[in-house]
């Protein structure tokens, strides 16, 4: 063996990656050159010499910069809802489409119930403006009946419901500039679906008038729409139509129309909000317990026995689980006797609006069946077939996040 | 296809940025972080900061982890390239003088002989070491602490580095070339005059 390449055959038999007959070869040609075995026992010694050097001791506090940017990392992360998180993915195709609908039911139920007191006060406001508050107390009416009937369902959704009002008050401000045809949304997506209410209002329009007894001569097909517009949009902000954003809608439009028809479109709209009170709920809670292992064993047993799930067994101190909203409160009451809280967060979704949209995109779709059978158009109707299954399965999807409760739970130290 | 290794129980939850997991997945590897951060980086202040920045990428990729090596080479592997990436950057920069470096290194190295004496003269000597892998390139710098400092295997370098069997054969050859030329250079001053050697600019310029 020659000299050459001397590092890499010493480097590679330090290692033992050279092969038997390389080996072998090498071996021999150290006897014979002594400055190759110098060689050798120089490297030797140098691996020895970095082989031997100890690991440095982690400074102080480093431990904790790391964990505060961890932590801030995690914040940031989680701070999204964990409703956001689940598989709804099934519906979200429809959302957009479907909001049209949910604009033209909103501003329906308004209009509607405006129209039904208002006609006999158009020429005299004071008197109207009265008869607008009797309307108005006869739509919360209607509404709470609504609650009423929820809360049989299930009665921790009434309570949701009170922590969502301050967010639609928020939303009130913004009705005159909207009332006036102003569409300053840069939220993606409601743009489009602005254009498409408004569409959907004008044809709405056109069949109001055709029911029409009693036009009022300053009645302008233009302003109306506006003002309708502007009352769907807040639903779309609000979520809901509340008592409010209709006596909104009442200062701005002085039209009146009314019809029997409209009787029924009031008691439609309301019978088809009633999913509008379906909320998903879900809470993060810390808690500081000593035993923390028969706390979460306790847990786990009453989430069994209440045939809820078990999302997440214990570890690491923390657990998810759902539990029946039916039952929500009792676990709560029976957590904080348990063990100390620390640290609560409650988040409350609206799932009404989602509920309401797919099922009028199932509609739809049942009624793009029908015709497509009727016109026979094969595959049209298998197309909307499909679409149905995957509306019913988002519905199925919902009804389950509705029903159960998500809590995550974090043992503190 | 290849099958998934045993990983520490900890790392599910941590997936799902259980804070607890978290801490022990940082307790039990911030050591091993700070060690190659260390070594690369020849400075308390920077190793501190590179491990940070580590962490923060384990965190971001940790979804990505397809637990089909273990969980220290996974993490390794981050360590390593993210050093070699912050060499990189830091090239041509200002270097350290000698001074400046052992004071922090002296109070950080474990003991390891018995009388006084030993002890100094042994951490000296290993300051000294460490400080000729200085002039090192980043990737040579990294082949050598895998393999001479850490032991490493070939295969578990080349996967960390996500290079082939040969590159790494020669990659380490060389770098034990360069290292003993290094040591070789700086033979004569080890442990005499500790305090008098100055690190040469790596530009050939002034000594510092």
């Amino acid at each position: 063996m020659k000299c050459e390449n001397r590092e890499e055959k010493i480097s590679l038999y330090i290692d033992r990656q050279l092969d038997w007959k390389e080996e072998k070869e090498f071996l021999k040609h150290i006897k014979q050159c002594p400055e190759c075995k110098e060689a050798l026992q120089q490297a030797q010694q140098l691996r020895q010499m970095l082989l031997e050097i100890p690991m440095e001791k982690v400074p102080e506090g480093l431990h904790q910069n790391i964990m505060e940017t961890i932590n801030k990392e995690i914040e940031a992360k989680t701070k999204v809802s964990p409703l956001k998180n689940k598989k709804n993915t099934a519906w979200q195709k429809y959302v957009a489409v479907a909001a049209s609908f949910l604009i033209l039911a909103g501003a329906s139920k308004v209009y509607f119930n405006y129209k039904t007191d208002v006609t006999e006060n158009v020429q005299i406001p004071e008197m109207a403006s009265m008869k607008l508050q009797q309307t108005e107390t006869d739509i919360k009416q209607i509404d709470e009946q609504t609650n009423i009937d929820q809360q049989q369902i299930s009665p921790t959704i009434t309570q949701t419901r009170s922590i969502n009002a301050p967010e639609t008050a928020k939303a009130l401000p913004a009705t005159p500039n909207l009332a006036t045809g102003s569409t300053e949304y840069s939220e993606e997506g409601e743009q489009q679906q602005t254009e498409q209410g408004q569409q959907e209002i004008t044809q709405q329009s056109e069949t109001v008038q055709q029911d029409n007894t009693n036009d009022d001569e300053n009645n302008d097909e233009n302003s109306e729409q506006y003002s309708q517009q502007g009352v769907m949009m807040q639903a779309m902000v609000a979520g809901e139509g509340t008592e409010e954003e209709e006596k909104k809608e009442k200062e701005i439009s002085s039209q009146s129309d009314e019809g029997e028809s409209i009787e029924d479109a009031v008691t439609n709209t309301i019978r088809r909000s009633v999913p509008t009170n379906m909320k998903s709920k879900s809470l993060q809670i810390s808690l500081k317990s000593k035993n923390e292992q028969k706390i979460a064993e306790n847990i786990e047993k009453r989430v069994k026995s209440l045939k809820g799930e078990i999302e997440a067994p214990y570890t690491e101190g923390s657990m998810t689980v759902k539990i029946p909203i039916s039952e929500y409160n009792n676990v709560i009451n029976w957590l904080t006797q348990q063990c100390e809280v620390i640290n609560k967060n409650e988040i409350i979704e609206d799932l009404g609006k989602q509920y309401k949209e797919i099922q009028q995109q199932l509609d739809e779709a049942k009624q793009t069946e029908k015709q497509a059978v009727q016109k026979e158009q094969p595959r049209r109707a298998q197309e909307a077939r499909k679409t149905q299954k995957e509306c019913e399965k988002a519905l199925e999807e919902l009804q389950k996040t509705a029903d159960f409760a998500t809590i995550s739970i974090t043992f503190v130290e | 296809m290849e099958e998934k290794k045993e990983q520490p129980e900890w790392l599910s939850a941590a997936k799902q940025n259980n804070k607890r997991a978290w801490e022990k997945l940082v307790k039990e590897n911030e050591s091993l972080v700070y060690h190659i951060a260390y070594r690369m980086m020849q400075n308390e202040e920077e190793a501190k900061d590179v491990s940070q920045e580590i962490f923060i990428k384990v965190y971001r990729n940790l979804q990505k982890f397809d637990e089909k090596s273990t969980f220290s080479t996974w993490i390794y592997r981050i360590a390593v390239n993210t050093c070699i990436d912050a060499l990189r950057k830091k090239k041509g920069k200002e270097v350290v003088s000698w001074e400046e470096q052992t004071q922090h290194q002296k109070e950080n190295v474990t003991d390891t002989t018995e009388t006084p004496e030993e002890v100094y003269l042994q951490k000296e000597k290993q300051l000294q070491i460490i400080d000729m892998i200085q002039n090192l390139s980043p990737e040579h710098k990294a082949v050598l602490l895998m393999r001479d400092m850490e032991d490493m295997t070939y295969g578990e370098i080349a996967e960390c580095l996500s290079v082939s069997l040969g590159t790494v054969k020669s990659r380490i050859a060389r770098a034990r070339e360069q290292f003993k030329k290094e040591f070789l250079a700086k033979k004569e001053l080890l442990v005499k005059k500790p305090r008098q050697i100055n690190k040469v600019n790596k530009k050939g310029g002034d000594t510092i």
